[in-house]
């Protein structure tokens, strides 16, 4: 079990960082933004103004709220405010389903911790936890009941409006469908096993514990080895979906949507631009006709007949 | 024909897809509510259906040919897979690669955006126009065509989908049916968006083959390259063309009004949609009335696009885009002046100021300012003698998409408005939340087949709703009402929609700029400078 354990936290990790840096890695792009840009001043973003509303506004220095992003983001992340706005049912499933994630990874998180204390020495999962980490070991339990309830009831819902919506139906893939299923396993095998009795999560714990610890794992305990298996299919399937939006959602919002700086001559990212400038062109329409010689600057400076 | 349609039928070999039906268009309200008293519909004929690609929706917008031949359907079909894949290389699109992949890989379809798009409200809710449809569409065909493994798992993953003839000239109109206003992004809780995908299904179109409306590639940005404006006006006729302008502004004001040509040093440059000079030269007219008296050191250029500050490209192609934006620059860098000022024009405010930013580098970089900015520091400052009791009828503000929207310019225009228009009232919704004229894009100066029925009865539906209902207290045309629209191609389609549904007789609804109502409350004019005459 904890060769598995491994295999899915390496490609979890290493799936996510690939993503995340191809992301990066891709060229200075033009500006796209759409306001309201929520670093502007309060008083602009009340109604969706922006720092070109100032006269002169390239001489004075510019005022930013870093804060500002946090207040549309939350909301956005744990209330999908959005999603609020626009579609109340498909708000109540979604809104379910994403809390079912996040309070599972709560969950992972806290067995996380927990694992280091009692490898530390003071017990949490074991016989003699009292106060604090006794404590946390009920909180683990409470977190991953509360995770597979509302996942699992956000994953029906979600099915059914994918599967019976003529909204959704026809903009659904198999890969969505299958995406849902994969998450109701997880939740609902967590369901069946949590209910065997607090032997599940005393597994789970020690799973835990001896993957840090490098020592082997305890024998499995009937449904939780299920539970642990589609944790593990999750997690090694997840970095490969749609489903990194989770943050993927800082490059469309940060880097594309409210990137509104202006370009500064000398600056690094007018570096990136000329060398993108550079690069070769294969466009092949007549008024571009590029041969894969001929770079962006030879095609935007072309004159007269060479602009057919 | 398919009640629903499915994604999948793009491809299927039926005379057309979808069809629009005056009955399920969205009402409008009295005294517009008639379907018998609506304009007809211009159908395309039998020997226009063989020859041009009109079987997504019954309109043409590009007139793509139907191709003749085996050969040409497979060359439709692989210079598009070739354009394709050049859409997803940094080599050809670093311009907009990123934002690109971000949408084509994180969409959770949730089609929380669809009731966001004026247009698939407006046509009643008809699925080819769901604003998710076209970028499904293209998900679909990268994910199969493009990405490793697409043959095996690409329908899997995005959904089936066949990629012929059909599906490609289909497309290609498909890119023509949204205005790029970009409402649908709010709606999006990923941060994503489906004008974008639009726009780069134009620039595949046009970059690879060479195929664009016309009135915006050939009559638009080439002519602009070759000639200096859009309009076909060279640097003689524009001169000549505000010659008279100056004439019949100090005719009608009794101020002397002179425009500045190439004024080397000046504070200001000042670029205008030339589309001004022509149909509205009132607008450049009020410009330079205002300037002049506020004492501002101004100049036009008459260098090559110099005067027209249009620039097409934004809309389908990032090369014809950055040769006109660097036709711009080289203007301003001339004159040596301060600040590039730009007109009432939308989409020439986002194309030099926000989508060229990047690429002016170096000595190229001149500072660019809204007009509006100018002009509320102007009217603000107290220089301008202003009696707001002269512009004493109800007016509603027009916010053009790549001003408000797209570039955050919300305010300044509204300052003005409050001090000189006492019976302002605004539009629901407005600001950044407004909806797009329908002309957007480049629509507003398409009119070939029958697209101008489309797009003054399905893209500029809405706004007429909303232009209607803001005046919904003084209706009757015994009250004259201005809508004020400070973007030159939103007053074409303004303009054009007015005349469709006959709004002036109706409801006497004038349409024009913001410099026309400052100018109208100007003191020193002895008459009004608002005439009250439908154009």
């Amino acid at each position: 079990m904890p060769y598995l354990l491994y295999l899915t936290a390496a490609v979890f990790i290493i799936g996510s960082l690939y993503r995340l840096i191809r992301i990066i890695r891709m060229p200075v792009h033009l500006r796209w933004e759409l306001y309201p840009v929520p670093h502007e001043p309060p008083s602009k973003v009340r109604y969706g103004g922006s720092f070109m509303e100032e006269s002169d506004w390239w001489l004075k220095a510019r005022s930013t709220n870093k804060l500002g992003a946090l207040g549309v983001m939350l909301p956005e992340i744990f209330l999908l405010k959005v999603v609020w706005e626009r579609n109340r049912l498909l708000w109540i499933w979604s809104f379910l389903m994403h809390w079912g994630l996040y309070l599972f990874t709560a969950a992972l998180g806290l067995t996380l911790v927990g694992s280091l204390i009692e490898l530390a020495g003071t017990p949490v999962a074991s016989e003699g936890a009292v106060g604090i980490t006794a404590l946390l070991f009920t909180l683990i339990k409470i977190t991953s009941w509360a995770a597979g309830i509302t996942g699992a009831a956000g994953c029906i819902g979600m099915l059914l409006l994918r599967i019976f919506s003529l909204r959704m139906r026809p903009f659904t893939s198999f890969a969505t469908i299958l995406n849902l299923i994969l998450i109701l396993l997880l939740f609902g095998s967590g369901l069946i096993a949590y209910s065997q009795g607090p032997q599940t999560f005393k597994w789970l714990f020690d799973l835990s514990k001896s993957a840090i610890s490098f020592k082997a794992a305890p024998p499995v305990f009937g449904f939780a080895g299920v539970h642990f298996i589609t944790i593990a299919i999750f997690g090694i399937y997840f970095p490969f979906t749609h489903m990194t939006h989770m943050f993927v959602k800082y490059f469309t919002y940060h880097r594309v949507r409210w990137d509104d700086k202006p370009m500064s001559a000398g600056s690094v990212r007018e570096q990136h631009i000329i060398n993108s400038l550079k690069q070769p062109v294969t466009w092949a329409a007549p008024h571009i006709r590029g041969d894969g010689k001929k770079n962006w600057i030879d095609i935007v400076s072309a004159k007269g007949d060479e602009v057919a | 024909m398919p009640k629903s349609l499915k994604v999948s039928d793009i491809s299927h070999p039926v005379e057309q897809l979808a069809q629009v039906r005056p009955d399920e268009l969205m009402p409008l309200p009295p005294p517009y509510d008639k379907i018998e008293e609506q304009p007809g519909w211009k159908e395309i004929s039998p020997a226009q259906r063989q020859k041009y690609e009109a079987s997504l929706d019954g309109v043409v917008a590009v007139g793509v040919p139907i191709p003749a031949t085996a050969e040409e359907e497979d060359r439709l079909v692989e210079g598009f897979l070739s354009g394709l894949k050049k859409l997803l290389t940094k080599e050809n699109n670093w311009t907009f690669l990123q934002q690109l992949m971000l949408s084509i890989d994180h969409c959770a379809r949730c089609q929380n955006c669809i009731e966001t798009c004026p247009i698939y409200v407006s046509s009643g809710y008809n699925d080819i126009y769901r604003p998710t449809f076209r970028s499904d569409l293209f998900r679909r065909l990268v994910s199969k065509y493009i990405k490793p493994g697409g043959k095996y798992f690409g329908e899997l993953k995005q959904g089936a989908i066949e990629l012929n003839w059909r599906t490609v000239s289909r497309l290609l109109e498909l890119a023509y049916r949204c205005t790029l206003c970009r409402r649908c992004a709010h709606a999006c809780p990923i941060g994503l968006g489906n004008a974008l995908i639009t726009h780069e299904l134009r620039k595949l179109f046009s970059m690879e083959f060479g195929y664009s409306p016309k009135e915006i590639h050939d009559k638009g940005s080439m002519l602009q390259l070759k000639v200096g404006s859009s309009t076909g006006m060279n640097r003689l006729a524009v001169m000549d063309n505000v010659e008279f302008i100056d004439e019949d502004m100090s005719d009608l004001t009794g101020l002397s009004v002179k425009s500045v040509w190439d004024k080397e040093g000046a504070d200001v440059l000042l670029i205008h949609n030339a589309g001004e000079f022509i149909s509205w030269p009132e607008n450049p007219g009020a410009f330079a009335l205002i300037l002049e008296a506020a004492g501002i050191s101004w100049t036009l250029s008459s260098e090559l696009a110099g005067y027209d500050g249009i620039n097409y490209g934004l809309w389908y192609d990032d090369a014809q885009f950055a040769r006109v934006a660097l036709l711009h620059a080289q203007a301003a860098k001339k004159l040596k002046v301060k600040k590039i000022v730009i007109g009432e024009c939308g989409h020439a405010h986002k194309a030099l100021t926000v989508i060229a930013d990047r690429i002016l580098t170096g000595d190229l970089s001149v500072p660019r300012e809204s007009a509006l900015v100018l002009l509320r520091e102007i009217v603000m400052s107290g220089k301008l003698k202003l009696d707001p009791s002269r512009n004493d009828f109800p007016i509603t503000l027009h916010d053009p998409c790549n001003m408000v929207r797209l570039m955050g310019i919300v305010e300044p225009q509204r300052e003005i408005l409050r001090k000189i228009a006492p019976k302002f009232r605004e539009m629901e919704p407005h600001g950044v939340y407004n909806y797009c004229c329908g002309g957007g894009s480049g629509f507003a100066i398409m009119s070939p087949f029958n697209f101008q029925d489309w797009r003054l009865s399905v893209s500029g539906r809405m706004k007429l709703k909303q232009i209607v209902e803001a005046f919904a207290d003084c209706p009757g045309p015994e009250t004259p009402k201005y809508l004020c629209a400070p973007c030159s191609n939103c007053k074409g389609q303004i303009r054009d929609l007015f005349r469709y549904y006959g709004v002036w007789e109706k409801q006497r609804i004038l349409y024009g700029g913001l410099v026309e109502l400052i100018v109208n409350a100007m003191v020193d004019i002895k008459e009004p400078f608002i005439k009250w005459e439908f154009h």
